[in-house]
């Protein structure tokens, strides 16, 4: 039997009432234990609030208007699920910020702007150019950093000595000067691993790729074989680094209906998620032409894989959401 | 929850009342007496999938809405979005809309009445659908800036409205048929044989033989032993649902109702046989057309809540 509680509080007091407030403590209840380290257990009720100032005047709305009770909690768990990831998404964000800053102070290609909070390149002058966002999304991708990720945890590595600096260069070569916050913005896009604070899969990703770096490019066929295997190791290092989840994305990235199917979501999910490997795999193979090599590789390696996939990625579509 | 919490919480609740509009529908029993029309933004769902539509077109014999994916949630929206500022909405807050998202919406997927837009305001919208168009900014109405960064809750939520839209188009459509069926064989079974097999009242007997009740499986088959044909040959003798009463049956002012009575969710039979409750109420009275056919739909209504 389905009851509409709720609504018809909502409609005898003008505002939402106790069972409303029940209903929202109960979502909460169940949903902040799967974002880890976000708040101790007897902080819940602050976290409700939090919500309900922050997601109005559209939620009571919203709740009001939903059929019966049971799509009231239906809306409110997507309404949160999204509310806390964002939440969760803000405690890399900030240290991601000091980070830059701490950069940006040190080195000597920077300067500081006029406009507060904003940075140019010592050597250019104190003034906007016209610039969109797609042009500077597509500078850091053409930038190359290499990302380290330390064995058992803890920060991750942007970059070897003077990279992060010259793409941040690239940037304000393009916009002229550039706040804090907006060359955060981009570096998480850049760097999305950097916000997947506590995801455990990273911990087990091995450096052994140093000494490739040494490799310079030369058509002696000896050279070019031994590139090949390097860049099969590598690709198999990457492999290591995939989630089944991604490991479905690639095998039906060329059919968006398979790949919906396969993940258990819409075609829209679908998009995002094959956006969101691109981002991860040119962040951590690196755009140059020998990351691609590895690139391919390892696309290879995940095509010839049999069965090995599993049909329902639930679980794991939980995991990554609750970063 | 601790009382300080719970107190704060209230307090909360007073500051955002819900729209004075919406709070009336929902007393007077939400769309009873709405029909859908151009400007509305209504609640839709089916199979347990929400979203919110701002109806554009309506095709009336189709019984489908041309319509857009909005959303009241803040901070939801990506490039493809215009947000209509809180001070121009009929609600209390912004209202995020996806004119180039639109969709064909069988009126089976729409719910409630929300609020309905001033005709400038969807104008505007209709104009948002070609993307390059330049939005009067003045009028309170904007394009979102950029897309949200991979994996972020606006990200998730533009994402997932737009599924919700996939979901809400593939619920069922009006089939259209034409009315020019033979009537069922009245001569065919006696009376008394179907008051006594099926322990029904004269009336309901003969609600039966002219084919303007829907027989349960078990009657069907009961009532084909009893006469010696086959459960086909019983069923053949229903009339099919008039289109006039057909396309009532689609209004969303029904769906209250159609919603309450289905068994594990089964809109389509709680819709077939609350359609053929308003049929046999018709044997005993004549007149058709899609006014008459509401007034007996109506009456059912009083009916079943006595």
């Amino acid at each position: 039997m389905e009851t509409t509680i709720i609504r018809d509080e909502a409609a005898a007091l003008g505002h939402l009432g106790v069972a409303a407030l029940k209903m929202m403590a109960a979502v909460f209840t169940a949903q902040v234990p799967r974002f880890p380290g976000l708040v101790p257990p007897d902080e819940i009720s602050d976290l409700v609030n939090q919500f309900f100032a922050d997601k109005n005047p559209g939620y009571v709305d919203a709740v009001t208007a939903a059929p019966n009770d049971a799509a009231a909690t239906r809306l409110t768990r997507k309404w949160a699920e999204r509310w806390l990831v964002d939440r969760v998404r803000q405690h890399p964000w900030g240290a991601l910020r000091n980070r830059l800053e701490k950069r940006l102070e040190r080195s000597p290609l920077f300067a500081p702007s006029a406009v507060a909070h904003y940075w140019r390149e010592a050597s250019g002058e104190d003034a906007d150019r016209p610039h969109t966002h797609a042009q500077l999304r597509a500078t850091a991708l053409a930038a190359r950093v290499d990302v380290t990720f330390p064995t058992g945890g803890g920060a991750v590595t942007l970059g070897r000595a003077g990279q992060l600096e010259e793409l941040i260069r690239r940037l304000l070569h393009v916009a002229g000067r550039l706040s804090v916050s907006d060359i955060t913005r981009i570096c998480a896009d850049r760097f999305p691993s950097v916000m997947l604070s506590g995801d455990a899969h990273l911990s087990a990703v091995q450096s052994d790729d140093a000494g490739l770096d040494e490799a310079p490019a030369d058509p002696d066929a000896v050279q070019v074989a031994a590139d090949r295997i390097r860049e099969a190791i590598r690709g198999e290092t990457l492999l290591r680094l995939l989630t089944d989840k991604e490991r479905l994305v690639i095998r039906h990235s060329e059919d968006m209906t398979a790949l919906a199917r396969a993940l258990g979501v819409g075609r829209s999910s679908a998009y995002s998620a094959k956006a969101q490997l691109q981002a991860r795999l040119i962040e951590l193979a690196g755009d140059d032409e020998r990351g691609m090599a590895a690139l391919k590789s390892m696309i290879g390696l995940v095509l010839d894989e049999d069965g090995a996939v599993p049909s329902s990625p639930s679980d794991d579509l939980e995991d990554t959401r609750a970063i | 929850m601790p009382s300080e919490a719970a107190e704060r919480w209230f307090a909360l609740a007073k500051q955002f009342p819900v729209s004075p509009k919406l709070r009336e529908r929902v007393l007077r029993g939400s769309s009873q007496t709405d029909s859908v029309q151009s400007g509305q933004l209504r609640q839709a769902d089916w199979r347990d999938i929400s979203a919110m539509l701002v109806i554009d077109q309506v095709d009336d014999d189709g019984a489908l809405a041309w319509a857009y994916p909005a959303t009241l949630e803040p901070n939801v929206a990506d490039s493809r979005a215009v947000i209509i500022d809180a001070e121009r909405t009929p609600v209390g807050g912004a209202i995020g809309v996806w004119p180039t998202e639109a969709a064909w919406v069988p009126f089976a997927a729409l719910d409630a009445i929300i609020a309905t837009l001033p005709p400038t305001l969807l104008s505007v919208l209709r104009t948002a659908q070609q993307p390059e168009t330049l939005l009067d900014t003045a009028g309170g109405v904007h394009r979102a800036h950029a897309d949200p960064s991979p994996g972020s809750g606006s990200a998730l939520g533009t994402d997932e409205l737009l599924d919700a839209l996939e979901t809400l188009r593939e619920a069922p459509r009006l089939t259209v048929r034409d009315d020019s069926q033979p009537p069922a064989d009245i001569s065919a079974i006696a009376l008394p044989t179907i008051m006594q097999v099926l322990r029904v009242s004269q009336p309901r007997a003969m609600a039966i033989r002219l084919g303007k009740e829907q027989l349960t499986a078990d009657e069907t088959r009961a009532l084909a032993a009893a006469v010696g044909v086959t459960e086909t040959a019983i069923e053949a003798l229903r009339l099919p649902l008039p289109r006039e009463l057909d396309r009532e049956l689609q209004e969303p002012r029904w769906r209250p109702m159609i919603r309450a009575s289905a068994v594990d969710g089964d809109e389509t039979a709680a819709r077939a046989q609350l359609g053929y409750e308003a049929f046999q109420l018709a044997a005993r009275q004549t007149g058709s057309g899609r006014e008459l056919w509401r007034q007996r739909l109506e009456t059912v209504r009083n009916l079943r809540s006595r």
